[in-house]
């Protein structure tokens, strides 16, 4: 199982993180994407795909992607041209992770419209059709109800764009996944790991694709500890940060299956999920300092051995 | 200024950037198109990811967008594109908002087109919304299509607004009110002149300093010892818009374009300099040379 990470931060913090990767053997960093960074509007927040426009050209082996910009966000053009471009500048290196989109707080401030449920997934699977048409190079076009691509080749034709879907949705989710992307991000769910792989990887046979070509992954907060101290220091630390209960949030990781603990406590957690067919992990932290990064990704890393 | 929607990759963009702030020009900015009115679509990239990435290949010159339409992204996104260049070229970016015109680009993406009145209205409201959004203390923006409902973060450090267009009433009032630079289209002292009235009109009216908001150009400069090397270089201008040499020239005659032999160009610039243009942007049309743009450079006159 692959370790990598996540964070959403401005360029100096998440320039200095990419570095450490790159030279800690971590393979991939995701971003997330969101126009509010905290419950507040005075955390800043960035444009991610601006971001990862510098990051591209100051890393040289580091995948990189967004998990997940809402499709409530940009039009599909706006995101085929940013992800193609950053395809480009880093040498087919970028994955364009796209999503319903969620957090009312950030369309309220900013006037962007989330639509109903529904609505919101009915737009995700018309923008990856519409993204998949764009970059495959048959020129066919795409005509849905809320997007429209005209039959012709749109360049640059990217060497290596890859697509992540992730999200919290039982069904739809997993199945878009299957049938459209190259990675399924599982979120985690009282439901367990199993069955949204199982429903991801049938959709993708069912779309006549390899199932075993697709990458399963998975991203969860690092709340992990040499010792059981440090573990209830970290969780008292990232229950803080989140403006919630340590109780409720140790009973939350639980219940979500999510692995936590010493590194002995997060072994069997691990392998359960690997056993799922989970093949990467992304650690959050609420900040992006290097030094906890380097010690969540040193204690899973000794997690599974 | 160039158009990378005619061809190019990143690194094209690149060592024309370099070389711009190798011989100490001001400012190095690219169109933000997806495609472009002939039939060749090409390499459209996109404009914000570009220059986050010139923002860090390059030190000291200004990097701008000329001009972003508004049809293709909501204000929201402009603001946190324009605030992370800001942040990430310790402010050297100037964001470049126009109304859109390339009917086509839209149709093949199927972006909106809003009737002009609409776009225009679209363009005051997301000028706003910035000014909102980038502006110190608590404030906040309802218009008819975009609100924002708090007060934002990052506020960049040194952004400027830049707008762009060749109208006559709308355009110049718009850049007044709400811009840090008005770029217009190369042309004539005589066309320029009462356009720049009616933008520093407008600019007292909203109780701010004319002096404060430069006035810019931007188009092709045909510089050449003679005639027959005057037709070569409207061969080279001709070509990417899919018109011949003579109708370039017709164009560049009808449009007070800035062209002929080395004093001719020098006396143009200098009415242009004379009339209150303070910086005109060159552009070039072909992406993939920079052999050719340094040779176009090169027979220019020094100011």
């Amino acid at each position: 199982m692959e370790v990598a990470v996540q964070t959403m931060n401005g360029y100096g913090s998440t320039l200095e993180l990419a570095r450490w990767c790159e030279s800690n053997g971590v393979p991939a960093l995701a971003v997330a994407d969101h126009y509010l960074s905290g419950p507040n509007l005075d955390s800043p927040a960035y444009e991610q795909f601006v971001v990862l426009g510098g990051i591209v050209r100051e890393t040289t082996t580091l995948e990189l992607s967004t998990l997940v910009s809402p499709i409530t966000f940009r039009h599909p053009a706006v995101l085929l041209k940013a992800a193609v471009t950053l395809d480009e500048m880093s040498g087919g290196r970028f994955t364009l992770g796209v999503g319903t989109g969620w957090m009312q707080s950030e369309h309220d401030a900013f006037g962007l419209e989330l639509f109903e449920m529904g609505e919101r997934f009915d737009r995700l699977e018309e923008a990856l059709a519409y993204l998949t048409a764009a970059v495959d190079g048959g020129g066919e076009g795409f005509e849905g109800r809320y997007y429209t691509l005209q039959p012709f080749v749109p360049h640059p034709i990217p060497a290596r764009l890859r697509l992540v879907v992730g999200g919290t949705g039982r069904r739809r989710t997993p199945a878009l996944a299957g049938r459209f992307a190259d990675e399924f991000n599982v979120f985690p769910d009282e439901s367990g790991w199993v069955g949204r792989i199982g429903t991801a990887r049938q959709a993708a046979a069912d779309t006549g694709r390899d199932p075993a070509t697709l990458l399963i992954s998975a991203a969860f907060p690092a709340v992990a500890g040499e010792d059981e101290r440090e573990y209830e220091d970290t969780l008292a630390r990232v229950a803080e940060s989140r403006g919630r209960e340590v109780d409720e949030l140790r009973q939350s990781l639980d219940r979500l299956h999510i692995p936590s603990g010493t590194p002995e406590q997060m072994a069997s957690r691990l392998t359960a999920m690997a056993d799922a067919g989970i093949q990467r992990v992304y650690l959050q932290l609420g900040g992006s300092a290097v030094d906890e990064f380097a010690r969540a990704v040193r204690l899973v890393r000794h997690a599974l051995g | 200024m160039t158009e990378p929607q005619l061809g190019g990759t990143y690194d094209d963009l690149l060592a024309m950037a370099r070389w711009a702030e190798s011989v100490g020009m001001v400012s190095f900015a690219r169109s933000d198109h997806y495609g472009w009115i002939d039939d060749e679509w090409r390499d459209g990239t996109d404009a914000f990811a570009t220059l986050a990435g010139l923002a860090r290949d390059t030190s000291s010159i200004r990097l701008a967008v000329l001009v972003s339409p508004i049809t293709f992204r909501h204000p929201a996104v402009i603001a946190k594109n324009a605030a992370t260049i800001d942040q990430m070229s310790h402010g050297r970016f100037d964001l470049g908002v126009g109304t859109g015109w390339m009917e086509a680009e839209h149709e093949r993406f199927g972006l909106p087109f809003w009737d002009r009145p609409e776009r225009f209205a679209r363009l005051e409201e997301t000028l706003a919304y910035l000014e909102a959004a980038f502006g110190d203390g608590h404030q906040e923006f309802t218009g008819r299509y975009y609100r924002l409902a708090g007060d934002i973060r990052p506020k960049p450090d040194g952004l400027r607004i830049l707008i762009g267009g060749s109208g006559p009433a709308k355009t110049p009032a718009l850049a007044g009110r709400h811009a840090d630079e008005y770029n217009h289209f190369v042309t004539d002292p005589a066309t320029l002149a009462p356009k720049i009235d009616v933008m520093r009109r407008a600019a007292a009216e909203a109780g701010r300093d004319p002096d404060t908001i430069a006035v810019t150009v931007m188009g092709p400069i045909l510089a050449a010892p003679d005639r027959t090397s005057l037709d070569e270089l409207l061969g080279t201008e001709a070509a990417p818009r899919g018109i011949d040499p003579s109708e370039m020239e017709q164009r560049l005659r009808a449009a007070g374009g800035v062209y002929g032999t080395t004093d001719e160009v020098g006396a143009r610039l200098e009415g242009l300099a004379k009339t209150g243009v303070e910086r005109f942007y060159l552009q070039w049309m072909n992406p993939t040379d920079l052999a050719g743009l340094q040779n176009r450079w090169a027979a220019i006159p020094a100011p």
